[in-house]
């Protein structure tokens, strides 16, 4: 019954701007990473709406101390009908319940949720760019970008990405991401 | 700022009425067709207005999900649907309302909003005598392999309690036989025709809804509390384990689906059902072999079609093949492969996978060969589907979302994460082994291994 992936969706521009910097050995590292908070972030704004968040932190505030397991995650299936149509405010509920179940509550339990969706977001877009990077050029080029976008994951701080995020839900601004344009942007030298 | 949805807005009438304004009109026995001798195979003695109308809500909803093209760069969509039906309050009730619009938001990954209206003129169908076993089994029934072989091997333990209920279109001839022995639920109930809307989007996620729906009215109707989906572990839990990009996770065939099915059927019947998964701890290559252990004379199975692709596109001299490429028929071949077992080559539209290159591997009849396009990227996400599944084990990055994905499961199958984990890491392991066996069987040279030997 289940037909498999077709092939994906377009890849949004945060995602390509990511895949030209890990397949260009002129960016450094921290351009790599800051490329990576970037799209997520781009994603973030995208997809989770700002009410959304509030009532999450809402669900996941335990003043009390006592709530139940059951209770809180009870809580935080009526946010579904919030997070539909956004995969990605989806992908934070089901990682917020998964928090919940494992003993965390409030703040932390908000921000590993997010780090956690946002860690699969990356991972999943990754996917995408080794699948349209092969249509595009070749099988080779498309797994050394794949492999550099899994190094560039792997050594990003993704729980201060999390934090940025939630951070801009909570300015209720967007981070337009940062265009290189001065003198001093160029490749760095030896 | 978070993107808008776009915006569907789609009002079922009655024969002869008029949608209302800015909305498109979709008419029962104009769009959404329902046949006389379609319905009656789903006349039992518990027949109630009530099932005619979750056919309708059926209908409009994938006439909904096919009629809406999803955002170029996005995923969801804001659907608000009307519906008559015989008794509106029912279906506005709390436990209704909430329980249906959950399963449909976290299946399709939409925004759905449906509202009741009366409907005017009622329906009576005639009502059939099947003969049924007294305590039965469900099963929703494809032309597919996976519900070939499992029906088969519950037929065994099971004999005659077996119900089969036909997804899709009436059965082939030569299929026939095999649906359910008093043709209870022997033909989809509905049809549905896009007239001037066209069907633009294919995602299809609500095909789902369909079939948990059907399979859930057919185990009302024959008092049963068991449905056996037939999905083997990698078409069930493949997509949602490593989705591509921003879209919404697959989950049609998915515990934690069809837990939010179980709440809307009980809450619309009043009647508890069982979702169960025999096969999602084994891969297709162990239930084909398992089967054919069982059965070794059976050679229908090779009559069983995976590919979704219709016959305009994977057509060769007028026969319709399947196409061989996408993941779907990957995993066949690939599955067959594993069982020991062979097709003729004309099974499918690429015949040689081991072919240096794409373009070659396709029968030399076959016109729409180039290396560009809609087939060469089904055949890059078939490809690259099943590597980054078998990859998945020891995937350093992936390691979060396992652990989620083992979570959510352990929570709908009401099993201990330990245990999950555990059947999960063997059924993934031996997809891995059967995935890289299939590969070295095609050689170095060919397309599939180059594809997949990109990053080493």
């Amino acid at each position: 019954m289940s037909d498999g992936p077709h092939r994906s969706l377009n890849m949004r521009r945060g995602w390509k701007r990511l895949a030209e910097r890990a397949a260009n050995v002129a960016f450094d590292d921290k351009e790599k990473t800051e490329a990576l908070a970037d799209a997520l972030l781009g994603d973030w704004v995208n997809e989770v709406p700002h009410g959304f968040v509030r009532k999450l932190r809402t669900s996941l505030d335990d003043h009390q101390g006592y709530l139940f397991v059951e209770s809180v995650a009870e809580q935080l299936e009526t946010l579904r009908g919030e997070a539909a149509g956004r995969p990605l405010a989806n992908a934070v509920l089901d990682s917020a319940l998964h928090a919940v179940e494992h003993g965390h509550r409030g703040s932390e339990a908000l921000s590993n949720a997010t780090a956690d969706a946002l860690r699969e977001r990356a991972v999943s877009s990754r996917r995408q760019v080794e699948e349209h990077w092969q249509r595009a050029s070749s099988a080779r080029k498309a797994g050394y970008v794949g492999s550099r976008i899994s190094d560039i994951i792997a050594a990003s701080d993704v729980d201060a990405i999390a934090r940025s995020c939630l951070a801009c839900t909570d300015e209720g601004a967007s981070q337009a991401p940062r265009k290189k344009t001065g003198i001093d942007h160029g490749v760095p030298l030896p | 700022m978070t993107s808008l949805l776009p915006e569907c807005r789609v009002d079922v009438v009655e024969q002869g009425r008029a949608a209302r304004s800015g909305r498109i009109r979709c008419a029962i026995d104009e769009h959404l067709k329902f046949a006389t001798e379609d319905i009656e195979t789903y006349c039992l003695a518990g027949w109630n207005a009530t099932v005619y109308d979750a056919f309708v809500v059926g209908a409009a909803v994938q006439f909904c999900d096919h009629t809406t093209r999803r955002p170029s760069n996005g995923w969801g969509r804001d659907i608000a649907l009307s519906v008559p039906v015989h008794d509106p309050d029912h279906w506005r009730s709390r436990e209704v309302f909430e329980a249906l619009h959950d399963a449909l938001s976290f299946l399709t990954g939409d925004r759905w909003r449906i509202d009741f209206a009366l409907r005017k003129k009622g329906v009576e169908p005639k009502p059939q005598t099947f003969d049924l076993p007294r305590s039965c089994i469900v099963m929703p029934f494809s032309d597919g392999l996976d519900s070939y072989l499992t029906a088969g091997l519950l037929q065994r333990e099971n004999g005659g309690a077996l119900i089969r209920v036909r997804l899709g279109s009436r059965a082939r001839p030569k299929m026939r036989s095999r649906t359910s022995r008093p043709h209870a639920f022997a033909s989809m109930p509905w049809q549905v025709s896009f007239g001037k809307s066209r069907p633009v989007e294919t995602s299809a996620r609500s095909r789902g809804f369909r079939f948990a729906l059907l399979s859930g009215i057919a185990a009302f109707l024959c008092k049963s509390r068991r449905i056996v989906l037939p999905e083997s572990g990698q078409g069930a839990l493949g997509p949602p384990l490593v989705p591509v990009g921003q879209v919404h996770a697959d989950l049609r065939s998915h515990p934690s689906f069809t837990d939010r099915m179980e709440t809307f059927l009980l809450a619309l019947f009043d009647h508890a059902v069982h979702y169960e998964y025999p096969r999602l701890w084994r891969t297709k290559g162990e239930t084909l072999a398992e089967f054919l252990e069982s059965c070794p004379e059976d050679v229908e199975w090779m009559d069983t079609r995976s590919c979704w692709q219709g016959a305009r596109q994977v057509s060769v001299s007028g026969r319709r093949r399947q196409c061989g490429i996408c993941a779907a028929c990957l995993l066949r071949r690939m599955s067959v492969h594993a069982a020991d077992r062979s097709e003729a080559s004309e099974t499918y539209v690429w015949e040689d996978l081991g072919a240096a290159r794409f373009e070659d591997g396709a029968a030399l009849a076959f016109k729409n060969r180039k290396p560009r396009g809609a087939l060469h990227e089904y055949a890059i996400a078939g490809v690259l589907h099943l590597e980054h599944l078998a990859s998945l084990r020891r995937s350093k990055v992936d390691a979060a979302t396992l652990k989620k994905q083992i979570f959510l499961l352990s929570r709908s199958l009401g099993m201990r994460e330990q245990d999950t984990q555990t059947k999960l890491e063997n059924m993934l392991r031996r997809h891995e082994e059967e995935w890289r066996d299939f590969v070295e069987s095609l050689g170095s040279r060919s397309f599939v291994a180059q594809w997949i030997a990109r990053g080493q």
